[in-house]
């Protein structure tokens, strides 16, 4: 399918005192600023790892994670085993970081399969740089929250920028957070995790020299 | 059914003489303004201004407390300990019917801690683990109340409070559909479920 403007219309009413996650998506072209596609939607899913930072901010303990019978073992975004419990620490969903970096923040990927509560990363993750398959990853930047009637929420953002040569057709986003846990190892026990995960489709169609922009809403309402 | 949000539940039970009277589980509807606040802030939006139980401003940034609810405090068990300070944190519970706007920063009118008229006795609150059921995955904490005050004592609203580094944030407030009246030497029981679906 081809891009084009679709507004808010996938935007389901939230269900009253949710919290929820929209993800707003805007593709221009570099040079004239055009926008080309412009779609706003409900976030597919939260993971494990989205309550497993707030347990840590909830209570300052150490905890492991149960499933149906057996413990579980986290896998961090390089599908690295760390152990199974959590600890607080200062930093519990941190996404903040700058251009470049594919481990924090808001990611994207050419991944189809449907999403489960279980993700720990991207299935494919299009890597930074302008070789083949890849888009420029510039830093990841907040806006500040705001409450009018009945609403609060606040915007976290990131540009990707095709200076590929080709089209790049982007149907996975996610947004991985730092969360600590109890072992330690390389790099200490601070440990990126996914924390949402989204299948796009129809796809995001990033023409060479157009910018993608992705804009992830956290907002409650009454 | 997916559910797209994270979605708040929350159920009563009270322990008396007669038997357990209950109020079976029902949507919460009331993340509120501080919740999404300092959401922000963890997520490294930066410091945000945040009011606290009394109603004015506190900084809540990188690296302060999260937002605290387990009164025991460390990890590991959660002991049901009664401690005057308790009110403070974790579950709370009031006597207004006030409806929930986004901006509440605390219960209307919270019982006080506890033996005297219109008071209840606030023990430790219980913080589960992470939960990974199917698609879901989930958490919990509960509390219980002694009522030891000589009446009985209608709950109208319940919250949860958020312990920081600066101050008591309320994260959650509810207004029950009706009143829930504790007597004399009945406990009460109030039980947060916090879950996610894929």
């Amino acid at each position: 399918m081809k891009n084009k403007i679709v507004g808010d219309r996938f935007v389901k009413p939230l269900e009253e005192g949710d919290a929820d996650v929209l993800i707003e998506a805007i593709i221009r072209d570099k040079k004239t600023k055009k926008i080309v596609h412009h779609s706003i939607r409900r976030c597919e899913s939260f993971t494990k790892y989205f309550m497993a930072g707030l347990l840590t901010m909830m209570n300052r303990g150490t905890y492991g994670v149960t499933t149906t019978g057996t413990e579980a073992v986290y896998f961090d975004v390089t599908t690295t085993t760390q152990g199974r419990a959590l600890v607080y620490q200062s930093l519990n969903l941190f996404c903040s970081t700058g251009s470049g970096a594919t481990l924090n923040g808001i990611v994207i990927g050419t991944g189809t399969t449907a999403v489960t509560i279980n993700d720990f990363k991207l299935e494919a993750p299009i890597a930074h740089g302008t070789g083949s398959g890849e888009l420029q990853y510039s830093a990841v930047s907040f806006g500040a929250p705001v409450s009018s009637t009945g609403t609060t929420y606040f915007i976290i953002s990131r540009l990707f920028t095709n200076n590929s040569g080709s089209q790049i057709d982007v149907t996975e986003a996610g947004l991985y957070c730092i969360i600590h846990i109890a072992s330690t190892g390389a790099g200490g026990n601070q440990f990126k995790f996914m924390t949402l995960h989204d299948i796009i489709d129809p796809a995001f169609e990033v023409s060479n020299t157009q910018e993608l922009t992705l804009n992830y809403l956290l907002r409650t309402n009454l | 059914m997916r559910s797209h949000a994270l979605k708040a539940y929350y159920s009563l039970d009270v322990f008396g003489k007669g038997g357990v009277k209950s109020v079976e589980e029902t949507k919460s509807k009331s993340f509120v303004n501080a919740f999404i606040r300092a959401l922000c802030a963890q997520f490294g939006g930066g410091t945000q201004s945040i009011d606290e139980i009394g109603g004015s401003p506190i900084n809540y940034g990188l690296g302060d407390t999260g937002f605290e609810i387990n009164i025991s405090g460390g990890g590991g068990s959660h002991p049901y300990s009664i401690s005057s300070l308790n009110s403070e944190m974790g579950i709370v519970v009031g006597t207004s019917d006030q409806a929930v706007v986004i901006t509440d920063y605390a219960l209307i009118s919270k019982v006080d801690h506890g033996n005297e008229t219109g008071q209840l006795e606030y023990f430790g609150s219980f913080v589960s683990d992470l939960v990974v059921a199917g698609s879901d995955a989930s958490v919990y904490f509960e509390r219980i109340f002694r009522n030891s005050s000589g009446g009985s004592i209608d709950i109208n609203e319940i919250g949860v409070y958020g312990y920081t580094d600066n101050g008591t944030i309320c994260t959650i407030r509810d207004v029950l559909v009706s009143p829930v009246a504790v007597a004399d030497d009945e406990y009460l029981k109030v039980k947060y479920t916090i879950k996610v679906s894929a």
